[in-house]
């Protein structure tokens, strides 16, 4: 299934908000989480990690994976933070919307 | 905001650092799926095929990630403007070509603009010049523009309360000027003691006028002298104040000197200033302080910015008693307007009506040219825009790229054309614009502002999209599946626009250059002289009245002047004519017969002109019948007149005119002579009716021209007639002193401006025609390469595909000459009026020279596409899939 729009970066901030994370991560994280409904392409999801590293919401650096390679670690700045409290936030207001219409009689 | 700003700039500057932590980056994904599909239990082989699989396009990632990161669109910028420049400098003819094409176009928009300023828009260099108006009056229900009277400004300026000052100035005050050095005309303003403060000028040196120095007549002689009068008479000198300065025959004492910035408000510079109350020295034709004497123009300063309507609606209020009672011809009413620019005569605001029009169709037309030849490029491009599109580049991109290469020659080619019409505007200033017909100097200044710099730019940048984006949309165009060999399919789909485009070039590049040919030779012709012969004449205007001579004591000195002339031997034969009263048109008179019953509402309207004897033998004017007047022709003896064939015609006296009694306002006359017309007017205007009478019957008149038929070139025998002029009286001021060639060149300025610039637009579009039409082919032979090669392959030789693109060329080229020809004879009727003799002048011998030009130029265009052509190698052609 695909992401509405808008939702990736919000599920993004949310996994890098646990612990910092390389890009494979993020991926395999939303997958595992969602019970292999979502899943975010490559294509998405790195030029939605650099609009976010652009915005001063994450910040990048560079580590040494489980399997002893260089990857690019993500983790969440406080400007991030706020923005995923907002963005949480934000989200319940609609789908609590949107669920009243569609659940109404 | 700054770390946005610093990520850009990191990702700008260290690009290889960035790229290379992507590319690393998204192999590590990539390394980390494939361990998921080995972990899966695949072989190595086919879990990389999996992993490249999931993966997708990894350029097209990487391009999104470097979109996303928000620095690409500075940095593409840079990459095409680099792009670009290395791919105009691979192809030099077309860019050289492109930018030249361009550089025309806007220059001739830049000249345009330029000259516009100057004329209109350009603020006067004073003190908050938004606020100066002009207080003009107006004539014939607001139809011309009227002097005022000394009187009429005193009247305006006490009851005026929107202006914060009401100043009188009249500009254009002829002054006879001696200091123990020199002796000169010089054109000089009077102007009222507010003058200056209003206009908020501060003096260069010494001061300007106080209001007690212009409050009596005649009381106060002293004079302020412009900068350039300080600089060339008085070396500069602060010694100047109170130095002597005798004008007109009056002494003044110099008191200050204006700044170099300012040089009066007319297009004529004010050489010197001396204040209202001395109005009778600088004005010597009317007692300058009666209600009649109306020489003073008015300006003001608006007591708030942007209230002209105001201004007026009360100067409206004001109008003194006597102008609502005006008859036709006087003063009727007011207008109060912005002072800029140098408000030059109508002419020139039809020139640049021609002007701006001509020059924005020339913009149309160059653009149109360009989007050809970006075509033609975009085709011959067609492969290496396809391993670009194939490489991953989006349309938008190549579309960019495309684009920013036009934008680019636009660039180029305003900032050449700016430098085009520097010397363009600098040619139009001192061939047209450096003297007025009576050899006074004259200052318009040209020179570029900012604002039409940046206009003009703008509009190549505009022209830059227009001939740019279409052809590049066209070009980006690439169908999925299309290989690196494509072709451009649309050459023989459509080439009709195109072909139409060539010929309708071609039929403006005729019409264009029919049309300046005739306008040429007329206004050699009118140079020439028509019915005259104006060569080794030399004029020269000699005004007693400025010193205040009688006529008593003026005649015998005109007569003195014209017997010394003669006696010269270089001198062919002397006349004169009155001032006023010209041999060009002259003041009107009405003239009808004594048996006429209804006399004076059937008079006819003529010029009157009275001259001195062997006035026709010296300007080469041909005496049909009759006699010239003489020495004999005095006040004692019989009046006598001459009329011209057009008077003579509208008479219809049965036989014949000589002889008959002729009525002027003036008196009775009797015909002795008739002489040929001579269209001295504007050309086209059919002959004034004209009559002439003798100077020396007159015995009122004080000021002459004199006009001196010379045995060899009058330009080297000047200073010997003044000299010999000078002797039959040193005070007597001599002026406009020049050949009558001179006098021609001013009096036919729109004529001369007229065939120049329209020549120089056939030049232009010719120029164009050749650069479309070489584009249309050019791009024919590039997208027929294949079919040119299989022709040559099946046995057509070389001559053959020269001819064959040779004649696809000229075809639609004949068509455009026959309807050029066509369009040609139409622009006559709309020229008709600036050519010397309408009804004998043929059109086809220019027609046929305008064609021979087209089609040469024409075959040099079509030169190096078919050159291409015929060395096509059918191997080659053939080898492309």
């Amino acid at each position: 299934m695909d992401l509405p729009q808008g939702t990736l970066d919000l599920l993004i901030l949310r996994i890098l908000s646990l612990q910092r994370q390389h890009g494979w991560g993020i991926a395999q994280r939303i997958k595992q989480v969602s019970r292999q409904t979502l899943e975010v392409r490559q294509g998405s999801l790195y030029p939605a990690l650099h609009r976010l590293e652009r915005r001063g919401w994450i910040d990048a650096e560079w580590g040494t994976s489980k399997n002893n390679r260089r990857a690019k670690y993500y983790k969440l700045t406080p400007k991030g933070e706020r923005q995923l409290a907002k963005g949480t936030e934000g989200w319940k207001e609609m789908t609590a919307a949107v669920a009243q219409i569609l659940e109404s009689p | 905001m700054l770390d946005d700003l610093i990520y850009r700039l990191r990702s700008l500057f260290r690009r290889e650092q960035v790229e290379h932590e992507l590319d690393e980056e998204l192999k590590f994904h990539f390394h980390c799926q494939m361990d998921e599909f080995l972990e899966a239990g695949m072989s190595r082989r086919e879990a990389l095929r999996q992993a490249r699989l999931a993966f997708g396009g990894l350029d097209q990632i990487k391009e999104e990630c470097r979109q996303a990161r928000g620095v690409s669109a500075l940095e593409t910028t840079i990459r095409d403007t680099v792009y670009s420049l290395w791919g105009l400098c691979r192809t030099p003819v077309f860019s050289v070509v492109a930018v030249l094409t361009l550089a025309l176009v806007t220059g001739a928009l830049a000249t345009s603009f330029n000259l516009s300023y100057g004329f209109f828009f350009r603020p006067l260099p004073v003190a908050q010049a938004d606020e100066i108006v002009a207080v003009a009056a107006t004539r014939r229900h607001g139809t011309e523009r009227g002097f005022v009277s000394y009187p009429d400004y005193a009247h305006f300026r006490q009851h005026a309360r929107t202006l914060k000052g009401l100043a009188a100035h009249y500009s254009t005050a002829p002054l006879f000027a001696v200091t123990a050095e020199r002796a000169q005309e010089i054109n000089g303003a009077v102007v009222s003691a507010n003058f200056f403060p209003l206009l908020g000028i501060r003096p260069q040196l010494g001061r300007f006028f106080r209001a007690n120095e212009d409050s009596v007549p005649g009381q106060h002689p002293v004079a302020v002298v412009g900068y350039s009068l300080w600089r060339d008479w008085f070396a500069s000198s602060r010694d100047v104040l109170g130095r002597t300065l005798k004008l007109n025959g009056v002494e003044f004492t110099v008191i200050g000197v204006a700044p170099e910035s300012f040089r009066g408000l007319s297009s004529s510079p004010n050489q010197v200033y001396i204040p209202t109350m001395m109005l009778r020295t600088g004005y010597r034709w009317c007692d300058a302080f009666t209600r009649d004497c109306t020489v003073l123009q008015m300006v003001g300063r608006l007591a708030e910015e942007g209230s002209l309507q105001e201004a007026q609606a009360e100067a409206a209020s004001l109008l003194p008693a006597h102008w609502l009672e005006a008859e036709e011809g006087e003063n009727s009413g007011v207008r109060v307007e912005y002072l800029h620019g140098l408000r030059p005569g109508p002419s020139e605001s039809r020139l640049l009506v021609l002007l701006l029009l001509t020059a924005g169709l020339l913009l149309l037309a160059g653009c149109a040219n360009l989007a050809g030849l970006f075509l033609t490029r975009g085709s011959a491009r067609a492969g290496e825009l396809s391993i670009r599109a194939w490489l991953g580049a989006s349309r938008f991109r190549l579309v960019r790229q495309l684009v920013t290469e036009s934008l680019l020659v636009a660039l180029c080619g305003g900032a050449v054309g700016i430098v085009l019409s520097l010397g363009l505007t600098s040619v139009i200033r001192s061939n047209f614009y450096a003297v007025d017909a009576e050899g006074h100097p004259l200052f318009y200044d040209f020179t570029p502002d900012a604002t039409v710099v940046s206009a003009v730019l703008t509009m190549s940048v505009l022209a830059g999209f227009v001939f740019g984006l279409l052809p590049a949309i066209r070009s980006s165009r690439i169908a999925p599946g299309e290989g690196p060999g494509r072709q451009d399919r649309s050459v023989t789909d459509r080439p009709a626009l195109r072909t139409w485009l060539v010929s309708a070039q071609a039929a403006a590049a005729v019409a264009l250059a029919t049309v300046a040919a005739m306008l040429t030779s007329s206004a050699y012709a009118v140079m020439q002289g028509v019915h005259f012969d104006p060569s080794q004449v030399a004029l020269m205007r000699l005004r007693p009245r400025l010193l205040q001579y009688p006529p008593q004591k003026a005649q015998p000195f005109l007569e003195r002047a014209v017997a010394r002339l003669e006696a010269l031997p270089a001198v062919e034969s002397v006349s004169l004519w009155g001032h006023p009263g010209g041999a060009l048109g002259g003041p009107e008179t009405r003239v009808w017969l004594p048996q006429w019953p209804a006399q004076r509402r059937q008079a006819i309207s003529t010029d009157h002109g009275q001259i001195g004897p062997r006035f026709f033998q010296t300007l080469g004017i041909a005496l049909l019948t009759g006699r010239e007047f003489t020495s004999r022709d005095t006040p004692e003896s019989m009046r006598v007149a001459i009329v011209n064939r057009s008077l003579a015609d509208r008479l219809r006296i049965e036989g014949g005119v000589l002889g008959a009694p002729l009525r002027l306002d003036s008196g009775e006359y009797q015909v002795v002579g008739v002489v040929e017309d001579v269209p001295l007017q504007q050309p086209g205007e059919s002959p004034r009716p004209k009559v002439y009478t003798p100077f020396w019957q007159n015995p009122e008149l004080i000021d002459a021209r004199l006009c001196v038929r010379l045995r060899g070139d009058p330009a080297s025998m000047l200073s010997l007639l003044a000299r010999e002029v000078n002797r039959a009286d040193p005070e007597v001021p001599i002026a406009e002193l020049m050949p009558m060639s001179t006098h021609l060149a001013g009096l036919f300025r729109p004529l001369r401006i007229s065939s120049a610039f329209v020549a120089f637009t056939a030049v232009l579009s010719l120029l164009l025609s050749a650069v479309g039409l070489y584009g249309t082919l050019a791009f024919t032979v590039a997208g027929r390469g294949r079919e040119i090669g299989i022709r040559m392959a099946v046995g057509a030789n070389p001559r053959d595909m020269r001819a064959m693109v040779v004649s696809q060329g000229m075809k639609p080229l004949a068509a455009g000459i026959a309807a050029g020809a066509g369009v040609a004879l139409a622009g006559i009727g709309v020229v008709r009026h600036l050519l010397v003799d309408p009804s004998s002048t043929d059109p086809t011998s220019f027609l046929a020279i305008a064609a021979l030009l087209v089609t040469v130029t024409g075959l040099a265009a079509c030169w190096l596409p078919a050159h291409r052509a015929a060395s096509i190698d059918p191997a080659l052609a053939l080898r492309k899939p």
